[in-house]
């Protein structure tokens, strides 16, 4: 199973950037309105979103928690949307053993996902992980993967049988008695 | 009687001995299912190889350090007038001469025949440094063994190149004149307004070595999360030399808006632009204040260190 907990989109909805006054930089940086509204998807799945802070250049961040599972995203608007999301607080002893994120986080990407589609207002809605999204991978169009999932698999062919065991004297004793 | 029961019982115990080393011939030790298994190996090889690289980094620094201190101890000695009477009238500079006198002798030797050289030094840097060079080993235990040493070989070297003058201020090139850099980037294919706003001075906040998000739950205080031992703003770097090195050396940062009046966004992949190894970005990554520090306590602990133990010595 793979994982992607990177999503890039497209979003119509306005920039919001406030610039200094001579035009050179920002007060205070876009992404503003787009991490709002990830808060509220978020909150709507039944997060609570404990706080956003503007990052400058990076975009925005935003911290969230269920019960006791934590979650960390950052959005930085570009020419499209870019959301990192981060386990907060992941189960080592799955990750060790070579399980991934436990089904709260994976739940949440999922619900996050659908909730994205559901919007309108995103577009062109791809999921990467981060060695996919910095090697420029076309990414997937779902943050879970199994390959045997995927359109277009095609599974392998069965293994061949095996060859015809040959025989052996000590198989059937009496024969040549 | 009890001489011949002891010589029985010697016997007996020979050739069980015998029986036994007869019956395992050479079978190696640790052999198990796991053994066969290529992802296993491969996996548990991976692992060492990771912990090498983080072992032959601490290593690089600790020969830093180590010769750092040879070095002092190098400058005392020439200045100290009792070493002649402690080494029997021996000069102070004759270690540097026979170290100097054997390194001329190896580099004629190798300038006789330079090729073969050449080669004979490049194979041992592939076996050395490369994982593919030699065969995966037959055991899992051995092949973690081979892995973790090849990861210790190459954080070494990873160390030893950063700390040779790949700092960020010197991989930037020679610092060059706003107009210059408008020019540069310009010739890139950049907008002449996107080639301006990107040479003006950097005051945003700088790269965070230490996240502000925090590792595993724990944060720093704001004051040490934003004071210069945590945060990498090289002094008097311009906006475009600042995103190029952040993108560089920081995982999660792809490109940065810039004002409407530009036109056009800063992305380090439209640039083409490469994010560094994960090594070579802990390294490099880290703040000038932060290495000065680190850099300094490490040589002074081994430093002292290295006093205590020759204190000890009779």
């Amino acid at each position: 199973m793979t994982v992607r907990s990177w999503v890039t989109f497209r979003s119509d909805l306005a920039d919001d950037g406030v610039e200094t006054e001579d035009g050179h930089n920002f007060t205070e940086w876009p992404g503003r309105v787009h991490v709002l509204m990830v808060a509220e998807l978020l909150q709507t799945l039944g997060w609570q979103v404990t706080g956003t802070i503007d990052v400058q250049e990076r975009g925005w961040e935003l911290d969230a928690r269920l019960d006791r599972k934590a979650i960390w995203m950052q959005v930085t608007p570009l020419d499209e949307v870019i959301v990192i999301i981060k386990d907060g607080n992941p189960e080592w002893i799955r990750y060790l053993a070579g399980k991934g994120p436990g089904p709260v986080f994976t739940g949440m990407l999922t619900a996050l996902d659908t909730a994205l589609h559901n919007d309108g207002r995103f577009h062109d809605i791809r999921w990467f992980t981060q060695k996919e999204h910095n090697c420029g991978a076309p990414g997937a169009p779902a943050p879970i993967s199994d390959i045997k999932q995927m359109a277009g698999y095609v599974p392998p062919p069965p293994p061949p049988p095996p060859p015809p065991r040959p025989w052996r004297e000590w198989d059937h004793p009496w024969r040549d008695r | 009687m009890d001489d011949t029961k002891t010589w029985i019982k010697r016997r007996n115990a020979d050739v069980r001995a015998k029986r036994l080393a007869s019956a395992s011939p050479s079978r190696p030790v640790g052999v198990s299912g796991l053994n066969h298994s290529a992802a296993v190996k491969a996996a548990a090889g991976s692992m060492a190889d990771t912990a090498g690289e983080m072992v032959g980094l601490a290593l690089g620094g600790a020969h830093l350090a180590q010769g750092a201190v040879g070095a002092m101890q190098f400058a005392e000695n020439l200045i100290d007038p009792t070493y002649g009477l402690r080494h029997g009238g021996q000069p102070p500079w004759l270690p540097l001469a026979q170290t100097a006198d054997s390194a001329v002798h190896q580099g004629w030797a190798a300038a006789r025949h330079p090729i073969r050289s050449i080669k004979a030094g490049a194979s041992r840097a592939n076996v050395a440094l490369n994982p593919f060079a030699t065969p995966v080993a037959p055991t899992v235990t051995d092949e973690m063994r081979r892995r973790f040493n090849i990861g210790k070989n190459q954080g070494e070297v990873v160390f030893d190149a950063v700390t040779a003058g790949l700092s960020p201020e010197s991989m930037a090139g020679p610092v060059l004149s706003a107009e210059e850099q408008v020019a540069q980037r310009m010739a890139q294919g950049m907008s002449a307004r996107m080639a301006q706003n990107l040479a003006e001075p950097y005051v945003g906040m700088g790269h965070h070595y230490f996240p502000q998000r925090g590792v595993l739950g724990i944060k720093l205080p704001k004051m040490l999360s934003d004071s210069p031992f945590n945060v990498l703003k090289p002094r008097g770097i311009s906006r475009g030399d600042m995103h190029e090195l952040h993108y560089q050396v920081d995982p999660k940062f792809h490109g940065a808006r810039l004002p409407d009046r530009v036109g056009q966004h800063w992305s380090g992949k439209k640039l083409g632009l490469k994010k560094d190894h994960p090594l070579v970005q802990v390294v490099r990554g880290a703040p000038t204040a932060l290495k000065r520090t680190v850099g300094g306590t490490t040589g002074g602990v081994a430093g002292a260190a290295n006093v205590a133990h020759r204190e000890r010595k009779p």
